[in-house]
């Protein structure tokens, strides 16, 4: 099952990134712009392997992108996912009773690509995931880090234009490829002119 | 710039697990063994040897190796990396043998089902006869369709087994699929049916100071079922390990003691190469190979405890040790270096090649020579036919001790 997914994955992309180009939109006026993004959501997840644990929490992101005017525009985006929560009181182990408590979240660090359809804006990115693991067991905290890689793609739309500041909603999916766990966003998207030259 | 966000999205797609799960067939209600009696302490010699495939051999090859492992039938092919485990059991009228194939290349399994009938060897199977055994039975395809299966006695094994047939991690990688988790004690357990005579298993300690086996340095997907448990594994108290953690094929990860008395008690099995996977845990795993041996020897039991020394780390770390050079070792280091610790074996790995001058020399010095880690079926013929190594060890042991009993 996993490779036929794997090999779904690959032809969408293919597919997607080899004829959305064509359409997308190229502006026509010589400005250069960075603009940076806010975006605050819900993340839910797919997972190949079903865990236990509840696979939902807020997530946050900023994003900060150099807009040259030409189709592909590129960027820097840092995130905030907290991707499971577990805890269970009163386990019964063979050291004893034991309430269990553990978190995951992750900080995604990516380089992120965008093409622009009128309203609708498709980003993909590609980096890291800075993992972070807090687990309780037995009266002992273990704290434990770890680095992944990490890839996203987003479908956002404008909603709103307030000038050269934008309201979108934005699908995100954080696909952390070590953990075999596709992570999807959804999120409100403030955009907004940080400079222009 | 766009071409190169296409080929970076390709290439992280493909850092997705590809491994498909291995169903291994379930027999609960519908086993034919239901309802006979075990086949049980059987003579080996009786029923292990090679046999000559008359019908099937374009499922199991011309010839397979039959062993008799703890109750259980292995058979080994020349076919891919196909292997077969049964369980037995009888009644007046015929031995019935029931199990699954495995293709560990891919994740091929299915059933098997085989008989030996009153006039085929059955009583030969009891000691009381001198039939040729001739196996008679069925092979489930993996589209469900079956053929039929027929298989005789031609020849006894070898009862010169002084090779040793080494199991990587135990007897074999979780990638592989088999139907026990890497560097666990079903997995060691399972060893002697995939053809081992002896293992290799990694030593890692725990935050609590409690030796384990486990290969890697983190909890990670490939080992544990528990995604959201990551990070250095010595940062995790034993107990929290035991109690929360899944191996990825089932199993929990063992205590180094616990692993051990599972080879005494357990197994016939006759080596043990403890490969350290951490430093400053020599001393540990030192009195607990001492304690073993010892354990094994008053059980009459014939099972040699080495420590493997992998880096110079590790060989340094062995330096500072008390009598260090009385302490049983395989070096993987230089040759040098084997008669500087006075190691008892020196192993090379393969793509290093048959090095036949230096593997006769250390002979002549009483220093046996293992090499790892070989799973090619061409190598494998080659450095079993061609070189002087005493021992390989190898992830697929199915195809190494197929080869040595066909020889």
């Amino acid at each position: 099952m996993n490779i036929i997914l794997n090999r779904m994955l690959h032809v969408i992309i293919f597919v997607l990134l080899n004829t959305l180009h064509l359409y997308s939109n190229e502006n026509k006026d010589n400005d250069f712009r960075i603009n940076s993004e806010l975006g605050i959501g819900y993340s839910t997840g797919i997972e190949l392997h079903k865990q236990e644990g509840n696979l939902k929490g807020l997530t946050s992101y900023l994003r900060v992108m150099w807009k040259p005017q030409h189709r592909l525009n590129l960027g820097l985006e840092i995130d905030y996912l907290k991707i499971r929560e577990i805890d269970k009181k009163n386990v019964n182990t063979e050291f004893g009773k034991t309430d269990f408590n553990s978190t995951l979240s992750a900080i995604p660090i990516l380089l992120v690509f965008n093409m622009e359809f009128n309203n609708l804006q498709i980003y993909t990115g590609v980096g890291v995931s800075y993992m972070m693991s807090e687990l309780t067991a037995y009266n002992q905290k273990i704290i434990n880090t770890n680095i992944n890689y990490n890839l996203m793609i987003s479908g956002k739309y404008i909603i709103k234009k307030f000038n050269e500041n934008n309201l979108s909603l934005e699908v995100k999916s954080n696909i952390i490829t070590k953990l075999d766990l596709m992570l999807i966003n959804f999120n409100i998207n403030y955009e907004f002119n940080l400079y222009k030259w | 710039m766009k071409y190169l966000l296409f080929i970076t999205l390709f290439v992280l797609t493909s850092c997705f697990s590809e491994l498909d799960d291995v169903n291994y067939p379930k027999f609960d209600e519908s086993s034919i063994l239901t309802g006979k009696t075990p086949l049980e302490n059987i003579d080996s010699d009786k029923i292990e040897g090679i046999y000559d495939v008359i019908e099937g051999q374009k499922q199991i090859g011309e010839k397979i190796i039959l062993k008799w492992v703890n109750n259980k039938l292995t058979i080994l092919t020349n076919k891919n990396t196909k292997f077969l485990i049964l369980n037995s059991a009888y009644n007046d009228s015929a031995v019935f043998f029931e199990g699954y194939w495995r293709n560990i290349e891919n994740s091929d399994v299915g059933k098997i089902i085989l008989t030996v009938g009153k006039h085929e060897g059955y009583k030969t199977l009891f000691s009381s006869g001198d039939d040729t055994i001739i196996f008679n039975g069925y092979f489930t395809n993996i589209d469900n369709s079956t053929n039929k299966l027929k298989f005789k006695l031609i020849k006894k094994l070898k009862e010169n087994n002084d090779f040793y047939i080494i199991g990587h991690r135990g007897g074999g990688r979780n990638s592989d699929r088999l139907d026990a988790s890497e560097n666990t004690v079903d997995m060691i357990k399972l060893s002697e049916s995939l053809g081992c005579n002896s293992i290799e298993i990694d030593v890692k300690i725990t935050k609590d100071n409690q030796l384990i086996l486990y290969h890697d340095n983190d909890l990670n997907p490939r080992l544990i079922q528990e995604t959201y448990m990551i990070g250095d594994i010595s940062n995790y108290t034993y107990p929290i390990l035991k109690s929360f953690v899944n191996l990825k094929n089932g199993g929990k990860i063992p205590l180094l003691k616990e692993a051990l008395d599972v080879v005494i008690m357990e197994t016939n099995l006759k080596l043990v190469w403890l490969d350290i996977k951490a430093h400053g845990i020599l001393k540990e795993v030192i009195k607990i190979q001492k304690e073993y041996e010892n354990k094994a020897k008053n059980l009459n039991r014939d099972l040699e405890i080495y420590i493997g020394i992998p880096d110079e780390e590790v060989f340094n770390e062995l330096k500072t040790i008390e009598n260090y050079k009385d302490i049983k070792t395989i070096c993987e280091l230089s040759e040098s270096k084997v008669i500087e610790i006075s190691a008892d074996i020196y192993a090379p790995r393969w793509s290093l090649g048959l090095q036949s001058d230096k593997i006769l020399s250390l002979k002549n010095q009483n220093i046996k020579s293992f090499t790892w880690t070989l799973d090619d079926r061409i190598f494998i013929k080659k450095y079993l036919f061609e070189s002087y190594f005493d021992g390989i060890l190898t992830n697929y042991p199915t195809i190494l001790a197929y080869e040595y009993y066909i020889k």
